[in-house]
């Protein structure tokens, strides 16, 4: 058994793994959106969110943001207890975009995007007063636009740097300033990887083969598992060394592909196991 | 407004509208995959041609080869008998450490001085604030982890220092030596005082 499977591939029906995927993402849907300070954007000073305002016209008058961020939550929770699943995720989906253009106008939080396609997804495929969808496809697209980005993240390597953004040094040199800006410095454990060039290549290189190869990997219809724990231990190498996480955001998401029938079955049989015969 | 701007919110406008009729036909098999498909060509065309329009970014990560050097501006306050300390992204919520520096080049580079004095002031209130929130440890609840890592202040850090009444803002600048092996200098330069 493996951690990951590709739904493309493992077409079985499952409606334990779709609803704990609605969980998954309204639960951490709604952490996110509360863990972050929207109600402070009021009292900037006007010019600054002028200034910075790359999405003008959509701002709105900032009195009604925290109203929002907390309409927003309540719409996340709502649809991770399965009430009004349509409505919720849509209206979900549409007060993040909203947030989310906010926040560029003055910070760069573009994680959002991981909780607005699942919920897009899940309001498009679950039927008027069902709780989750009667398909799996649902979990089949969300993982083809994750390995979408990644192939993007991937290729925009490739085409904008080529060879060189492999040599040792673009690596070295960026976990470098990354540490420094983040992490007060570079930590020692990281001092391992900075000193051995050989090291350095594999992970470059890695990066961009593992990015690159889940989509191949979905819609060929093959185990992603390996892929998927490589991608992961990048993100958490990412984080230790240069401080920028991606480790909890996009991991939500990795959940959503966790076998949760299986375990759940084979857990199921341990216990019968362990119960004792009367 | 700007033009870009009009543009861009009749876009999110027509997103949007599209989005809740999808949804209020989703039973239609050929309306599901017309909106999935648009969603598909969208990111696919935000990240070819590396144009992001949010929600679609264009999730070019890291994609060209670290410069030898990197120049970045940094906000510090210090009290009454010139303690500094340097501002974490989190007494600036919700900004986080990249868009902090960015706001300080900004600020100190485009700014007219009465702007560049409010918005001083408005850091010094600010921090204070945080200063405090820290002292009574309310900021540790389960926050979900920061995107981007950034220290930020401890009760150790505060320990003595009186309320911040000096805003700067230092140019800081990154030099790797020539094989990209260490950071040959890290010098800085102060740019912007303002006392309180």
């Amino acid at each position: 058994m493996t951690i990951f499977v590709n739904p493309l591939r493992e077409t079985k029906y499952s409606a334990l793994n779709l609803t704990v995927g609605r969980v998954i993402i309204g639960a951490f849907g709604a952490w996110i959106v509360l863990s972050y300070d929207f109600g402070a954007l009021a009292d900037w000073p006007e010019f600054i969110m002028r200034q910075h305002r790359l999405y003008g016209g959509v701002v709105g008058p900032m009195a009604v943001i925290q109203a929002e961020q907390w309409a927003a939550a309540a719409m996340l929770l709502a649809f991770a207890a399965g009430w009004q699943v349509r409505v919720t995720a849509t209206t979900a989906a549409l007060l993040l975009i909203h947030l989310g253009a906010v926040n560029m106008t003055v910070s760069n939080w573009k994680v959002l995007a991981f909780f607005i396609y699942p919920l897009l997804i899940f309001a498009l495929y679950t039927a008027r007063g069902d709780r989750i969808p009667r398909t799996i496809r649902p979990l089949q697209i969300t993982l083809v636009m994750f390995a979408i980005i990644y192939a993007i993240t991937g290729l925009s390597k490739l085409t904008r740097s080529g060879v060189s953004w492999f040599g040792p040094g673009n690596l070295r040199g960026t976990i470098l300033v990354n540490a420094t800006q983040h992490l007060d410095g570079v930590p020692r454990t990281t001092e391992v990887l900075l000193s051995n060039d050989f090291l350095l290549i594999i992970a470059s290189v890695a990066t961009v083969t593992l990015e690159l190869a889940l989509i191949v990997l979905v819609l060929i219809r093959a185990p992603i598992g390996t892929v998927m724990v490589g991608l992961l231990a990048m993100h958490v190498i990412i984080a230790v060394t240069m401080g920028i996480n991606y480790v909890f955001s996009l991991g939500a998401i990795y959940l959503l592909f966790v076998p949760w029938e299986e375990i759940s079955g084979q857990l199921r049989r341990r216990f019968k196991k362990l119960t004792p015969r009367s | 407004m700007r033009d870009g701007q009009q543009t861009y919110l009749l876009l999110i406008g027509l997103f949007a509208i599209v989005t809740v009729v999808a949804v209020a036909l989703a039973r239609h098999r050929i309306v599901r995959r017309a909106y999935v498909g648009s969603l598909l060509g969208l990111m696919v065309v935000a990240g070819i041609t590396g144009t992001a329009v949010w929600p679609f970014p264009s999730w070019h990560l890291f994609p060209t080869v670290q410069p030898r050097m990197t120049l970045y501006s940094e906000i510090r306050v210090a009290d009454a008998e010139d303690r500094e300390l340097r501002v974490p992204a989190e007494a600036l919520a919700p900004l986080e450490p990249t868009p902090v520096r960015r706001l300080a080049t900004n600020a100190f580079s485009t700014y007219t001085l009465a702007k560049q004095m409010e918005f001083a002031e408005f850091v010094l209130e600010r921090t204070n604030e945080y200063g405090r929130a820290v002292l009574d440890e309310r900021y540790r609840f389960a926050r979900f982890p920061a995107h981007q890592a950034g220290r930020g202040w401890t009760t150790d850090d505060l320990q003595e220092l009186g309320p911040f009444i000096v805003f700067r803002v230092y140019a800081i600048k990154i030099s790797l030596s020539e094989d990209f092996s260490r950071i040959q200098s890290l010098e800085e330069e102060l740019i912007f005082e303002h006392k309180s």
